[in-house]
């Protein structure tokens, strides 16, 4: 408890801090200010003035003030344009239902990689090695293009062919909107994978479970549509999974070589240590050894990474949401980018760094309870 | 005249060590086929960086082969390989090698500013951080956990809005190693320099008379050097793939651009329905993965000559 407070407590202060560097650094750096765009159709003292009302006469600290209680009071992204995706509220869930889809399966897939090729080095791991890299640095407008033209564009004659829904009236009349239930997609899913994971770490020590599988993601998978069937969602569901597969895959394939990667160095770098040399000598066969003793070890430099390489993630899927053309936060950024509409922008990124610190917060709970070295480390205040 | 003689045998004893240490690291290094491969992309890259204006003013004429404005007449646009354009023609009728040789010059330099401006200013806050503890190390690890959600590619791209701002390679590298360095980088080396600091050889030094500043720049900054290294090469992943991003959305001032030149692949492939220019859009995408996967592979190589861990893997 004590830890969960004080990371949060944390958190905020540098959420605090992100938002001050980022109103100066956009103040200071950019030429022009809000008044900008009108100089051509007014008079200097007309612009003055205007820029009075707009309180841009004030010193920089006052009008940081300013900006900073009016996000607290009176909402997000107040958007010059009006019309469908452009309320900064309706982009977040589809945001973040990717995140969290794409994530969970890039860190599973990479995790199970990473377990494989660390174990045994050879050509068969060099290989699979390459194509992680290979899939993590191409370029991701590319990879959109790819994944929509041979990933999106069949998935959505599939649905077309499986759902008897040719003009889309699914939605019409619906007792739900999307937004609903895409926050009800993610919450289901993360509570649940949260759920097993917890549980499974429990029931671990006795039984032969493996975290990170196969079955484990069918289980999650099953479990999440028996809720959403239970919730009377589930053709509503589906019809998002179907438009989302594109952004999901493109997102899983540019991030899931960093966790294989990393998977790998911790796999090889416990591999030589003394408690598998004496599981070996105890006869326990080769893939329990690797599962059971060297996986659950190497797992925790994997967790500890993960924190300082989610931003970079959720960087990667607002590009992906531009490439693919997912109504996310990516596109709505970009949009209001291209529109100089700077207060929407900084609204923006606001969102991205609180999606980022909860799941930030989320992960280091769930590693603290996964390793209790952690817990005490943070209590006992040392680095 | 002893005096001067002992000074440049210290000079030359130094050189020797240097040298004698670089074919140790390199024998280490090497024995990763893929760090390998990096360091030789990356040296590939170089040369067609610097073999472009060559190949421009001796070999091929400007009218023709002009990465920007060039034309051939006698081709129908877009072209495949053929013997005149090794690597085919765009859809504007420009030659895809030239463009594809004119766009590594601006890149390579990119990845040098970010990679030693990360490098640089991630160790001096890390070391700083590590060794003073205390207030300054409470603060500076705030302002980095705020570096970490500033999201650099985004960043540079605001920045870029509306080309207000002339962000050649030069200073987006600057900016992007900025940001990189002073968040994750600073972040990764404090957590290193804490390690550092804990080893009994620092408190050696402290009862020897050590001050800080030997201390740090001594013992310290040697000892996170392998490590800054190896997310110098990660940065520079980010910081060309951001590069390319920003000149895909068309927000930086370079007009040719590996970024540019998928753009107009995409964008003519979307318009003319099943007719991509594959040949205009893979060479540009390959060359930028292929440029970042080159840092990548060598960082690879980097972090298991910098961990001592696995030294005693490949002895085995």
């Amino acid at each position: 408890m004590k830890f969960i407070l004080k990371r949060t407590v944390s958190g905020l202060v540098a959420l605090v801090l992100f938002t001050f560097l980022m109103f100066f650094l956009i103040e200071v750096l950019l030429p022009g200010d809000y008044a900008t765009p009108f100089r051509l159709s007014m008079t200097g003292d007309e612009i003055a003035a205007f820029r009075e009302t707009l309180g841009l006469d004030r010193p920089l600290p006052v009008r940081y003030w300013f900006w900073l209680r009016n996000l607290l009071t009176s909402g997000l992204g107040q958007t010059t344009f009006r019309g469908a995706g452009f309320d900064l509220k309706s982009v977040i869930p589809p945001t973040v239902l990717v995140f969290v889809l794409g994530l969970g399966m890039a860190f599973m897939l990479g995790s199970w990689l990473g377990r494989l090729t660390g174990w045994r080095r050879g050509w068969k791991s060099d290989g699979v090695t390459l194509l992680g890299i290979a899939t993590y640095t191409l370029f991701p407008p590319f990879l959109g293009f790819l994944t929509v033209r041979f990933v999106g564009n069949p998935m959505r004659d599939l649905r077309n062919l499986l759902v008897d829904d040719p003009r889309g009236n699914l939605w019409l009349g619906a007792p739900v909107t999307e937004q609903e239930v895409m926050w009800t997609m993610t919450a289901t899913i993360a509570v649940v994978a949260v759920l097993y994971a917890v549980i499974g770490s429990a029931v671990a020590r006795r039984r032969n479970l493996r975290m990170l599988s196969l079955p484990a993601f069918v289980v999650i998978a099953a479990v999440s549509y028996g809720w959403w069937v239970y919730r009377n969602i589930d053709p509503y569901a589906v019809d998002i999974l179907f438009n989302a597969s594109a952004a999901i895959l493109a997102f899983l394939l540019l991030s899931y070589g960093e966790f294989m990667l990393v998977m790998q160095t911790s796999m090889a770098s416990v591999i030589h240590d003394d408690y598998i040399l004496v599981a070996r000598a105890k006869g326990i066969s080769d893939r329990q050894v690797r599962d059971r003793h060297a996986a659950r070890n190497a797992l925790l430099p994997l967790l500890s990474r993960f924190a300082v390489s989610l931003p970079y993630l959720l960087t990667g899927l607002v590009i992906i949401e531009r490439a693919v053309g997912w109504q996310g936060l990516g596109s709505f950024l970009f949009r209001a980018v291209d529109a100089q509409d700077m207060p929407v922008v900084l609204d923006t990124l606001v969102v991205i760094g609180v999606i980022t610190l909860v799941v930030r917060l989320v992960m280091e709970v769930l590693t603290a309870v996964l390793d209790p070295r952690i817990r005490v480390q943070v209590e006992s205040g040392a680095p | 005249m002893t005096h001067e003689t002992a000074r440049i045998g210290r000079v030359r004893l130094r050189f020797r060590a240097i040298w004698r240490g670089s074919k140790i690291f390199w024998r280490e290094f090497s024995h990763n086929r893929l760090a390998v491969a990096g360091v030789a992309l990356i040296v590939l890259f170089g040369l067609m960086a610097i073999s472009h204006p060559i190949l421009m003013k001796y070999f091929w004429s400007g009218a023709v082969y002009n990465p920007l404005t060039g034309f051939d007449p006698k081709v129908l646009h877009p072209a495949g390989p053929s013997a005149t354009h090794l690597l085919g023609t765009d859809n504007l009728g420009r030659d895809v090698l030239s463009m594809l040789l004119a766009s590594s010059g601006s890149t390579w330099i990119l990845a040098m500013t970010a990679a030693l401006s990360t490098a640089v200013v991630a160790m001096l806050i890390g070391a700083v951080g590590g060794y003073y503890r205390g207030w300054v190390d409470f603060s500076l690890a705030h302002v980095s956990d705020a570096f970490l959600l500033l999201p650099a590619p985004i960043f540079l791209l605001i920045l870029g809005t509306g080309n207000l701002i002339d962000l050649g390679p030069v200073k987006f590298g600057l900016i992007y190693g900025l940001i990189t360095g002073l968040g994750a980088g600073a972040i990764v080396l404090r957590s290193q320099a804490l390690k550092v600091m804990a080893q009994p050889f620092v408190d050696a030094t402290r009862v020897a008379g050590g001050r800080g500043r030997h201390i740090i720049f001594r013992h310290l900054l040697p000892h996170l050097f392998p490590l800054a290294a190896l997310f110098m090469m990660l940065a520079v992943v980010g910081a060309v793939v951001a590069d390319g991003f920003a000149a895909f959305l068309g927000q930086t001032r370079s007009l040719v651009n590996w970024g540019t030149m998928v753009y107009y692949g995409i964008e003519f492939g979307a318009n003319f329905g099943s007719q991509v220019p594959w040949n205009a859009l893979i060479v540009p995408a390959a060359a930028l993965s292929l440029f970042a996967a080159a840092f990548y592979l060598v960082s690879v190589g980097l972090r298991e000559v910098a961990d001592p861990r696995f030294k005693a893997i490949r002895r085995r």
